[in-house]
């Protein structure tokens, strides 16, 4: 059975639940990431930013508006041991692209699964094995 | 003046047929690095488009015998370069989904010119910023 650790990346992007939407920004575009975990005090998953949710703030002043007002809760609970077939349900219910991982013990983040990982999976081509003309990463 | 769509699109879109077959998108997805491919009729004239996330419908099916036409996100709304990117917005806000067709103005129509990416308006937004500190 495939499970979610076998197409899940390790180790995720966050930021804090006051941290301007100007730097959230400025951590997806360093960083090339769609998503960016926020936590709370604990360190545990409060919500997720993601494109669409930042989008919300398009046009106001990003440094007065914080990760905390613009998040999508985040409650799923799902597990490096959870089917695949779990996760991609989760996504496509749920209309987002960014699944959170937590560890089993606690809310703790420890990795992310994207609609992006799944699709690389159907394509079925090994990574180096193929070659583009169009040289952007979108 | 309000911004336009054509100020932040991307000029071009990668295109499949209704009946290239899931396989087929996933892998112009993957070696492109990009979470949309639009699908175009016999026409050449844009049917819908498929999302990383609308793909996903095909999970467990023959991938060869499943097409972009059973997945597809239908075309809907038109956007075209003189869209204001407010209006834009709302639609990807509305659908939830990260990638917009620009179609052409002009005849002939519903031929896609562009992809407003929700990606390239958060990088706006991260850089727009940056310059403002700099004056």
């Amino acid at each position: 059975m495939t499970r979610v650790r076998d197409f899940m990346h390790r180790g995720v992007i966050t930021c804090h639940l006051q941290t301007p939407i100007i730097e959230v920004a400025q951590i997806m575009d360093t960083n090339r990431i769609r998503a960016v975990v926020v936590t709370d005090d604990e360190g545990q998953v409060a919500g997720i930013v993601s494109l669409i949710s930042i989008l919300k703030a398009w046009g106001k002043d990003l440094t007065k508006i914080t990760a905390e007002d613009i998040l999508q809760p985040y409650t799923i609970t799902i597990s490096p041991e959870s089917p695949i077939e779990e996760a991609i349900r989760l996504l496509q219910k749920k209309r987002i692209e960014h699944l959170v991982i937590v560890s089993p013990e606690g809310r703790r983040p420890v990795g992310v699964l994207t609609t992006f990982d799944v699709v690389q999976n159907m394509a079925d081509m090994p990574a180096g094995t193929y070659r583009t003309s169009i040289e952007w990463d979108e | 003046m309000a911004k336009l769509a054509r100020e932040l699109m991307r000029r071009g879109a990668l295109t499949c047929a209704m009946d290239t077959s899931i396989k087929e998108v996933a892998q112009i997805m993957v070696v492109n690095r990009t979470r949309y491919v639009v699908v175009t009729d016999e026409r050449n004239a844009v049917a819908g488009i498929i999302s990383a996330r609308s793909i996903l419908k095909a999970w467990g099916k023959d991938l060869e015998k499943t097409k972009a036409k059973d997945v597809l996100l239908p075309y809907t709304v038109t956007i075209t370069p003189d869209t204001p990117l407010v209006d834009a917005i709302k639609e990807m806000q509305k659908r939830r989904i990260q990638h917009l067709v620009i179609v052409s103005e002009r005849p002939p129509h519903k031929q896609a010119v562009g992809i407003l990416s929700a990606s390239d308006l958060v990088v706006h937004m991260a850089r727009a910023k940056k310059t403002e500190e700099k004056r």
